[in-house]
Parts: structure tokens; sequence; C-alpha cells
């Protein structure tokens, strides 16, 4: 056990759930369900297509009965959108993926404003969420002028989940620290919004470019918090150190999550965060990133020596 | 202060297998004010309270005024019940100041 590992169970937890016919049947989703809710987990991010799932009403209502917060991801499709209206009380935040929005080099705003219009006629107001990847940086300004003059109230932007078990991205996918020093003069240069939807950004480095103001929240920051406060639940119901960590923890159909939680596996992952990886010893600002994504860059680096693909060294 | 109340806006939890811990550690003598036992979230931040300070937080419910806390933790440990209440009121206030509780 090191200082960092400071809980019996994540706090906030991502669940991928895809259609039906695929990963759990419906009892199995229950039994996870009811699992997260004894382990009083604060925060459920569904991830996939969750509602799509027939079995929505039921595993979210585990959940919700739990006190738990759930966030909802949503593609837009009309299988999701048929379910909405009787489920829209088990929701607190639904999740528009805008990925299917951009198109063709250019954010189809003609689609993405009936979307919105569709939603909030069932009284749903959107958070607008992107996983920024290489290919989609540059539009990171322009969705939030669209988000302030739509009135949205939050653009999210997660880390990219490529431990999940069905989608991956690849590394060509992932940006890089000079798509991201590109990414800093392009914002730099477009960075003259007055208004701005409230911001939620995973990544650490992308977080110190679009908010180079907020130094205290900054001096919260504690580092990884994969197999901690964060862990990731894929379509098998295994359970992971996070969205973006390969390893599997645990099943959530075999045990309990506080025992996953109070298992060798879980405190060997926390070990290998407090421990610095090679590419960045002797750094001056480990102290502020503590080696930032250790997910992704174990993803990368199995050997767990690199660094985040977004740091370009000692800054 | 009359009956302080938690902000319902702080989700909140017992760490359990923690709080066991830290009663250990304290059973061996040993200093557990470093040990969180609560871990709650306000305006997204994640936050930690210590076994003494955890269990004032679980009292503080808009029933028990300040003395009915005291009285319940006296019985916990073992320290003057002036220390302590003077302990709890000093924890109390920071967070009535913090706007963790109010009033109640």
């Amino acid at each position: 056990m090191n200082d960092s590992d400071l809980l019996d169970a994540p706090v906030r937890l991502t669940w991928d759930i895809p259609d039906n016919g695929r990963g759990l049947t419906g009892p199995e989703l229950l039994t996870v369900a009811r699992r997260i809710a004894d382990a009083q987990v604060f925060y459920v991010t569904l991830e996939g297509t969750p509602l799509a799932h027939a079995a929505f009403k039921d595993f979210s209502g585990i959940l919700k009965a739990s006190h738990c917060k759930i966030f909802v991801a949503c593609r837009g499709t009309s299988k999701e959108l048929i379910r909405l209206p009787q489920v829209t009380d088990l929701i607190d935040q639904l999740l528009l993926d805008l990925s299917g929005y951009i198109d063709s080099d250019e954010l189809d705003h003609k689609s993405l404003d009936k979307m919105i219009g569709d939603l909030r006629a069932l009284d749903v107001d959107p958070t607008l969420s992107l996983v920024p990847l290489k290919q989609n940086l540059k539009y990171i300004p322009e969705i939030i002028s669209y988000c302030a003059s739509r009135l949205i109230p939050c653009f999210r932007l997660p880390n990219a989940d490529i431990g999940d078990s069905f989608r991956k991205y690849s590394k060509v996918d992932l940006p890089t620290w000079e798509d991201l020093l590109g990414f800093r003069d392009y914002w730099v240069g477009q960075n003259q919004l007055k208004q701005q939807p409230k911001l939620e950004i995973h990544d650490r480095f992308i977080w110190e470019i679009m908010t180079p103001d907020i130094e205290q929240s900054r001096a919260a920051y504690i580092g990884c918090q994969a197999a901690n406060s964060l862990g990731h639940i894929d379509i098998f119901g295994r359970i992971h150190p996070c969205a973006a960590w390969p390893t599997v923890l645990g099943s959530l159909l075999q045990d309990e999550l506080f025992d996953i939680w109070d298992s060798p596996q879980r405190l060997r992952v926390r070990d290998q965060i407090a421990a610095t990886p090679n590419e960045c010893s002797g750094c001056d600002d480990w102290s502020c990133c503590f080696g930032g994504c250790r997910g992704l860059s174990i993803s990368l680096h199995p050997d767990g020596q690199g660094r985040d693909l977004m740091c370009k060294g000692s800054r | 202060m009359k009956k302080p109340l938690r902000n319902q806006e702080i989700v909140w939890r017992i760490e359990k297998r923690r709080q066991s811990e830290a009663l250990d550690a304290l059973e061996a003598g040993r200093d557990v004010d470093e040990l969180g036992t609560v871990t709650l979230i306000q305006a997204g931040v994640m936050h930690q309270l210590n076994l003494v300070g955890g269990m004032v937080w679980e009292r503080c419910d808009g029933h028990r005024t300040v003395e009915d806390i005291v009285d319940d933790l006296a019985g916990e440990f073992d320290v003057e019940r002036g220390v302590l209440k003077n302990d709890v009121e000093i924890f109390i206030n920071d967070l009535l100041q913090k706007g963790w509780l109010t009033d109640g």
C-alpha cells in the first residue's frame, strides 16, 4: 500500500454497455449493478450504447436507488431516442457523443442542432462529449463556440478508452506531444471566446492548455487515480484500473467490488503508479503531472517505463 | 451553533476498511491523524476526513447538538472531555466556514 492508495472502492466508474446481444446477459448486468451499488460508488458513466439495451431501466434503477449519479453516453440513434422518454428520471447527465457529428472534415451543425432540439423536446439538456484524438483536436474551439451559441452547459473531453474490450483506438489516433504543441498554438489563436461552457477535461496536458488560469484546482491534483478513485468495467463485467488501462483486476460477476479493491492485483497497480517511470526520472515537473495518464502510457509501453504520449519531456 | 447539518450537495461515504484499520491502529497506540476514513466530494474535488473528523461528520445530521456529538465521541476515545469538546468545535466551525455544514 502507498500514500496515494486511499479508498475501499472507486468513487467514479465507467461501465461499457453495448447493445443487446453482446457482453453480459440481463441478469448478469443486474449483478454488476448491485455490486456497484453495494460499494457506494458516487458516479457511474455508462458508455457504449447503454440506452439501446433492453435492461437499461433495470440496471440503472439499481444504481439510482443507491443514490449514485448516472451519466449516460448517447450517440443519438433512433433506438436510443425511443427508450429515452421512459428513463429520463434515471439519468443525471446525458453525454452526446460528437464523433458521429464530425463528417467530411467539418462539424455538422445542422444534424447536431436537430439532435439537440430533439433531446430538449424530451426535457434533456445534453452535455457534449468528444474523445480528443489526433484528427479532431482542431474542432475543439469550434465546438466550444457552438456550445456557447446553443447554451450547452458543459463540454466533456474524456480520455481515449484503449483498454476497452470492444472499441479501441490505435496509436495513430492518439494525440502526441507534437500534436498538442500544434493544438496549443491553435487554441491560443482561437481563444477569444468570452462565453464558455463548463469544461470537463480528463487529460492533464490538454487541461493545462485549455484552462491556463485554473492553478488552484490544479494544485489539488494528486496524480493518476486509476485503481483508486477510478475504475472501468468492460462489456464482460471485468474491472480495470481505468478505461485506458488494459489490466483486468477481477470480475464483478464473481467477486464484490470491495474484495477486488482489497486484492493484491489492485494494490500492484497502485504501486506501479507510485513508482516513477524511467522516462520521467529527474523531471522537474513530476510534482505537477505525476506522469500524466499512466494507463495510456502503460498501454503503449508495457514495461511501465514510458511517459505520457502527450508529454514532450521536462517543461 | 445549534445542530450542525451536512451540506446535502456533498456526496460522501465511510471507508469501512480504512475505518477499521484506523481503529485497530488507535487501539495499538499509533497516530491515526493522517488516515482518511470518510471520503467526500465537494464541487468535484475529492477530500478525506480522518477518524475523528469522519466520526464528527457522520453525526452532523441536523438532529444532534454539538454537546450530543461530544457525548457520543467521549465514549469512543480516551481523552479529556474539555479537550475533545474544543477539538470538535474547532472542526465544526471550520466546516461551517467552508460551507460543508450548515447550522441546522
